[in-house]
């Protein structure tokens, strides 16, 4: 084990000292068309961490291709290891030109491949056998007339698999370009090999003379590869695809101007003809009849305007909305355009409707050419009664009404309202808004909640500082009436009962000066105060009145007054201090434990 | 003798199994299946819409494999959002739809993807070809904004042009019936009626909470109920968003696998919409209405995410 293990190590280091140097650049073939593209491959020995730099390639378009592929192996104890670069080169002009030489860094030193030469021939001029897929485009005339109907024809030759396939240009500059039906699929032999074709036409019009160019068309598309990496030997390969570049050449036109346009010209290039009919030869003075005009041929139809019409004096004459219809087939635009009119008669009597001339640039015979209609006579007759015709107010002649139909389906227009232009997620202040009003209305209730829980403390707060100042409070005023001088006893009995009446409410939580003393000791009884200590009370109480309406004054001085109260209100103290304690959740008196009199 | 024969003659079958094999691999490539091309055209950009950079992302085309208008957008903000919106619209007026088009996508990427700009961005796709990608945004349009009107009429113009007979998916329409709060509000404003709801709900236990003598006991019944369904409709959304994927080529291939080599069970048109079971970087498994499953490369299709709106 130990010897294996040395023998690899002693392998490694040898395979290590022997690393080549070096960067290779090559294409694909030595000669490509303008419409096809090369593969440059950069090869970088010896590293696997180096990029290339290639030369200024002004006659060629580089699009790189893929990432990069690194490759190691040890063959006879040499290791050798590289990366591999791929480049597409599109080529702008025909020609020969050099590539190279690509250079890179390899370990501090800057390597550099050999330069190569390439020849970039006329597109289509590559051998048949040489191209997979190709583009040609053609135009039905290089010289064609102004408002010439031009045929762009447009193919794409293929004998692989591709995918994803789309013209990503296809300029025609000045030119006016309609679309000539879909793109055609069909099968031929190009010289000699058998290809798949995909044909688009349009048809051009050229707007003022001169030279035109028609820039080149680019189609990108994926082409099927074979992968050669087989995971065994049941492995049928895969396929793989690799993006393509394909590129047409460009098309000049030598656009001639029109020889000296004759008067009623109509504008129309092409083949045309024209013909007019009239729905009836004999109406009466007030019936309407339909006065048709067609214009039918091949070439720039979609410009036609209304024939310029005689003079109809003898009629009123009511428009109607022209019809049209183009036919898009691979020949070009062909179609029909109709003009209609409605005729009502103003006198009786033989009228003539004259020919209409149509005049048109034919540039097949390269002259200008008139084609006419034939005239139609019209009878008219009297009308039916001698009817007073009011013209001015049938402006639908012999209609009624009619079911409105769709001519036309469309989307609805943009907006454009600056108010659409505002950030799609929520600025800072929105979302302070929305979390205020999430958070808002809990936090105001429990605010609700508080303050009438704390109302609800201060209540009781209240009544309890109340109770808790009453005995102080009543020892304080009989000291004031101990201590009064020259005060009439009857005063002094008065104050007294007040003091008492007063610590009795303030403790019970009533009206004390209200009370009656038997009020008073029912009061006291119902909170728990034994009775004889009530009764005491109440007996004081009545004395006290007794004295303050004129009862015997002589006996009693303010001093026995103060201490008799005083005394009987320590005794409800004692009691009440002991034997009450306030609920605060509900403000209620519940009854002491006190059972005993001291 | 015999062991040699039976060796040779088992060499002569792998010999002859490989030729075939290679036969086949050969043939194969040597003859593929050049069947019809669906070939889309995009047609160069007339003129520009907001000036150099944009030029260059026109010229790139809305319908290319990279799309440039994500660097731009970096440069977009408040105070050239209007201009830039008005400039799309300007285009789009004068027929220059890309243009508009990648006006549209910026604003887009750069946070400014109201229903609106992404209505005017169907709007423009839709006229310039790109079929696939304008059922998406208007998608988008209408999941931000569920009662449009013209969202919806320009919608269903733009399926009308697809080629596929396959139902968009939808809900039920027991579900729009029961539930019709959550199918025709979007996700904003379910939330921003779910605070208010809560708003007035907080309010109403606060006038129960002061025992005044009017005690709206019904009211908050009726606030909580309406608050825990639109609740349920925000936590719907939240974890089931909605998640629609589009066809964007004109004609592709769908796998019964995540490999190309994988059998192809039918074809889809762009505008197919598409109901997404799992999506990843390369490839997307959907649903069909009637149940069929497929795949499709994730870059044949333009995925509609409601939770990324």
């Amino acid at each position: 084990m130990l010897k294996r293990f040395l023998v690899s190590l002693a392998l490694a280091a040898l395979a290590s000292q022997s690393d080549a140097q070096s960067v290779q650049a090559s294409v694909d073939r030595g000669q490509v068309a303008l419409d096809s593209q090369l593969l440059l491959t950069v090869v970088i020995e010896g590293t696997q961490d180096a990029r290339p730099v290639l030369p200024d390639l002004p006659d060629f378009r580089v699009v790189p291709r893929g990432g990069s592929s690194r490759e190691m192996s040890i063959v006879n104890g040499a290791m050798t290891q590289r990366i591999s670069y791929r480049f597409i080169l599109i080529p702008s002009r025909v020609g020969r030109f050099t590539v190279g030489p690509v250079s890179a860094e390899i370990g501090g030193r800057q390597y550099q491949s050999e330069p190569f030469r390439v020849r970039v021939l006329a597109a289509g001029e590559q051998p048949a056998d040489q191209a997979e897929a190709f583009l040609t485009v053609a135009v039905s005339d290089e010289q064609p007339f102004v408002g010439e109907q031009i045929i762009y024809t447009w193919r794409f030759y293929r004998r692989i698999r591709v995918a994803d396939a789309r013209i990503t240009a296809l300029d025609f500059g000045d030119l006016t370009s309609e679309e000539l039906g879909e793109v055609r699929e069909y099968d031929t032999n190009y010289q000699g090999v058998p290809y798949r074709v995909s044909e688009l036409r349009r048809a051009l019009f050229a707007q003022r003379p001169g030279e035109v160019t028609i820039a080149p068309s680019e189609l990108t598309c994926e082409i099927a590869m074979a992968s050669n990496r087989r995971s065994s030997i049941f492995d049928l390969g895969r396929l793989t695809t690799e993006p393509r570049i394909l590129r047409s050449r460009q098309v000049k036109l030598n656009v001639r101007p029109l020889p000296s346009v004759p008067p009623g010209f109509s504008g129309l290039v092409g083949d045309f003809s024209i013909r007019s009919s009239l729905s009836k030869n004999e109406l009466r003075v007030g019936e309407s009849a339909t006065f048709e005009v067609r214009v039918q041929g091949s070439g720039n139809i979609q410009l036609m305007s209304e024939p310029e019409l005689p003079n109809l004096s003898a009629f009123k004459i009511y428009e109607d909305k022209p019809s049209t219809h183009i036919n898009r087939t691979g020949e070009g635009l062909q179609g029909t355009r109709t003009f209609r009119k409605a005729l009502v008669p103003l006198g009786v009597g033989l009228v003539d409707l004259p020919p209409i001339n149509l005049v048109f640039f034919d540039p097949t015979r390269e002259a200008f050419r008139t084609r006419s209609t034939e005239g139609i006579p019209i009878q008219i007759l009297p009308g039916a009664e001698d009817e007073d015709l009011m013209l001015t107010e049938s402006l639908n002649p012999g209609a009624g009404k009619v079911a409105v139909r769709v001519l036309a389906d469309d989307i609805l227009p943009i907006r454009t309202d600056l108010r659409s232009v505002r950030r799609a997620a929520p600025s800072i202040l929105e979302l302070a808004t929305w979390t205020s009003a999430a958070t808002g209305p809990p936090v105001l209730v429990g605010l609700v909640w508080l303050f009438g829980r704390r109302r609800r403390r201060f209540a009781s707060e209240q009544g309890l500082r109340a109770r808790q100042g009453a005995f102080r409070q009543a020892l304080a005023s009989l000291e004031q009436v101990t201590n009064a001088r020259d005060v009439p006893i009857s005063t002094l009995a008065a104050n007294a009962s007040s003091v008492l009446r007063g610590y009795v409410g303030q403790k019970l939580g009533a009206n004390g000066e209200a009370m009656t003393p038997a009020e008073a000791e029912a009061s006291l009884v119902r909170a728990r105060v034994q009775p004889d200590v009530a009764k005491e009370a109440r007996e004081t109480l009545e004395r006290l009145e007794a004295l303050a309406f004129g009862g015997d004054s002589r006996r009693f001085t303010g001093q026995q007054l103060a201490q008799s109260t005083g005394s009987v209100i320590k005794e409800l103290e004692e009691q009440l201090a002991a034997g009450f304690r306030v609920d605060g959740r509900r403000g209620r008196w519940f009854g002491g434990l006190r059972s005993t009199r001291r | 003798m015999r062991v040699v024969t039976c060796k040779l003659e088992r060499w002569i079958q792998m010999a002859a199994l490989l030729s075939l094999a290679t036969c086949c691999s050969g043939a194969a490539m040597a003859q593929p299946d050049i069947g019809p091309l669906e070939i889309s055209v995009v047609e160069p950009a007339q003129e520009s819409a907001t000036g150099g950079d944009l030029n260059r992302a026109t010229e790139g085309g809305v319908s290319g494999v990279v799309n440039p208008t994500e660097p731009l957008a970096k440069g977009v903000d408040e105070s050239n959002a209007p201009s830039l919106f008005l400039k799309a619209a300007e285009a789009y007026e004068e027929g220059n739809y890309q243009s508009a088009a990648v006006s549209y996508r910026i604003l887009v990427d750069a946070g400014f993807g109201t229903a609106d700009v992404h209505y005017n961005l169907a709007n423009a796709l839709l006229r310039s070809g790109e079929l696939g990608r304008a059922i998406g945004a208007y998608r988008r349009a209408q999941i931000l904004r569920p009662r449009d009107q013209d969202v919806r009429a320009n919608l269903s113009f733009a399926r009308d042009s697809t080629k596929d007979d396959v139902a968009p998916p939808a809900p039920p329409s027991w579900s729009r019936t029961l539930f019709f709060w959550h199918h025709a509000l979007s996700f904003e404003e379910t939330v921003k009626l779910l605070l208010v709801v809560l708003a007035l709900f907080w309010t109403v236990v606060a006038v129960l909470a002061l025992r005044l003598a009017w005690r709206p006991k019904a009211l908050a019944g009726g606030l909580l109920i309406i608050a825990l369904a639109l609740l349920a409709s925000v936590g719907y959304r939240w974890r089931s968003p909605q998640r629609i994927a589009v066809v964007l080529p004109s004609q592709t291939d769908v796998f019964s696998g995540t490999d190309l080599q994988s059998r192809v069970i039918f074809n889809l048109h762009a505008g197919t919409e598409l109901e997404v079971a799992t999506s990843g970087a390369a490839w997307t498994q959907f649903r069909m209405p009637d149940g069929q499953r497929g795949w499709l490369p994730t870059e044949h299709l333009e995925i509609v995410d409601s939770a990324s709106l």
